[in-house]
């Protein structure tokens, strides 16, 4: 092991956005990976951005399966100049954007009020979380009829699954009361293609909620 | 190598320019809006802020008619879903740059400076002793450095596997599960065992090299 010091060239070894995407999908080579993980042990650039897009990933398939599960009332408003300037961005697509500004800004606020909860209570990290059993990460799902299942809080009775594409569209949606496990019989996914999934733990609003994980289906 | 485009990524790359185009932009905001807006909201709460990087961002998608978004087809890893994001950060971080130029007075920490966080980390993590008012008396100030010295020849030793699993306990203070999700490892319980060995040598090496407080 080498102990001698030296500058990391910061400005041309830090990771693109492929390099990024596949360290956090974990589609690097044994060799690549020893590679990246060397630079990303001493280069604290990376390793944020690395975080960060694990983060974003992760918590956006939670919290659009949130808003896609039990819409609500929109949340957040942009002001008149602002939601101008972006129509005027976006000019073809004026009725898109004013649905996608009025989505809410953060799972945490979705939750709360949706569920009427205390707002200091409910909060998407202070959730108990659910723990996945299969299908976990990146583990692949038959196309039909695919089969979820995950270990029980106690107290909680109810789980609402949701099975989403890459981008947030739900695919299917289903509840679960006493078990824990659930057959989406009704559905058939696109063989070879990326699916997301989680489930919420209901009791009065979302008591509990699982990380999302990604599935290929086969 | 060539990756996997989604159905409505790939209509909006096809699209001759004109009404079609148009449309499969619509219909790729409608899919993505969302998790642009996500992206973007993790990097600044400002709504005003948020807005304006919406607004940049989707000028940077179609700009040279979505070149950015045509890389992924070609160089692109990963989902798309998770190299969007990744440019999506990208883009944001740029914008913040136009505006406000990099962060005066922060300089890159080399890697000397890493090291030597991590090393105070782990020492307040094995209950080392620390340096302590200047009231302190001398030997006890040497004893400390002493340890931290010896703590920074233990950690040169590990592998990089193992400095890194370190640096995203203690530095940036991952949790376990997000630990094990980053490095694709499939059990949370081998991370947890993982750093309790690394934990564990280092307390051994130290309390070889004769140094106080290390005990476990």
């Amino acid at each position: 092991m080498a102990t001698t010091d030296r500058e990391i060239d910061v400005t041309s070894d830090h990771f693109d956005e492929s390099q990024i995407a596949a360290f956090v999908d974990g589609e690097l080579s044994e060799a690549e990976r020893r590679r990246l993980q060397a630079h990303v042990e001493q280069c604290a650039t990376c390793r944020a951005a690395l975080i960060d897009v694990m983060r974003t990933v992760d918590s956006f398939v939670g919290v659009s399966g949130l808003a896609v599960a039990k819409t609500g009332e929109p949340t957040y408003k942009a002001s008149t100049e602002r939601r101008t300037r972006v129509l005027i961005g976006a000019l073809t697509a004026a009725g898109v954007i004013a649905v996608a500004l009025l989505l809410p800004p953060t799972g945490r606020r979705s939750a709360r009020e949706r569920s009427g909860s205390n707002p200091t209570e409910l909060s998407a990290d202070a959730l108990p979380t659910i723990e996945i059993v299969a299908p976990r990460n990146n583990d692949t799902l038959p196309a039909h009829a695919p089969r979820f299942r995950w270990r029980t809080v106690p107290g909680i009775e109810l789980y609402h699954v949701v099975i989403l594409q890459e981008g947030g569209a739900t695919v299917w949606s289903g509840d679960a009361r006493g078990v824990s496990e659930v057959t989406a019989d009704s559905v058939t996914l696109a063989p070879g293609k990326v699916y997301f999934w989680h489930v919420n733990g209901i009791r009065d609003g979302v008591a509990a909620t699982s990380r999302a994980h990604r599935f290929l289906a086969k | 190598m060539s990756a996997t485009l989604p159905a409505v990524v790939e209509q909006l790359l096809a699209a001759p320019p004109g009404p079609e185009s148009e449309r499969a932009w619509d219909e790729f905001l409608a899919a993505y809006s969302g998790l642009l807006l996500h992206a973007i909201r993790r990097l600044t709460s400002d709504h005003d802020e948020v807005m304006d990087r919406y607004a940049f961002v989707l000028d940077a998608l179609q700009k040279d008619r979505y070149a950015r978004l045509r890389k992924f087809s070609t160089v692109g890893r990963g989902s798309f879903t998770t190299w969007f994001v990744a440019v999506v950060r990208r883009l944001c971080v740029d914008e913040h740059r136009s505006k406000y130029g990099r962060p005066q007075g922060i300089r890159q920490p080399t890697w000397q400076a890493e090291r030597r966080q991590l090393v105070e980390l782990l020492a307040n993590e094995l209950s080392l002793e620390r340096l302590e008012s200047p009231d302190a008396a001398a030997d006890e100030i040497l004893t400390t450095r002493e340890a931290h010295e010896a703590l920074q020849s233990a950690l040169a030793r590990l592998g990089v596997a193992d400095r890194l699993l370190l640096r995203l306990r203690f530095e940036d203070e991952l949790s376990v599960p997000e630990i094990a999700r980053l490095l694709g490892v499939g059990s949370a319980f081998k991370v947890y065992r993982d750093i309790n060995r690394l934990l564990t040598t280092l307390r051994a090496e130290l309390q070889a090299a004769g140094i106080r407080g290390a005990a476990s």
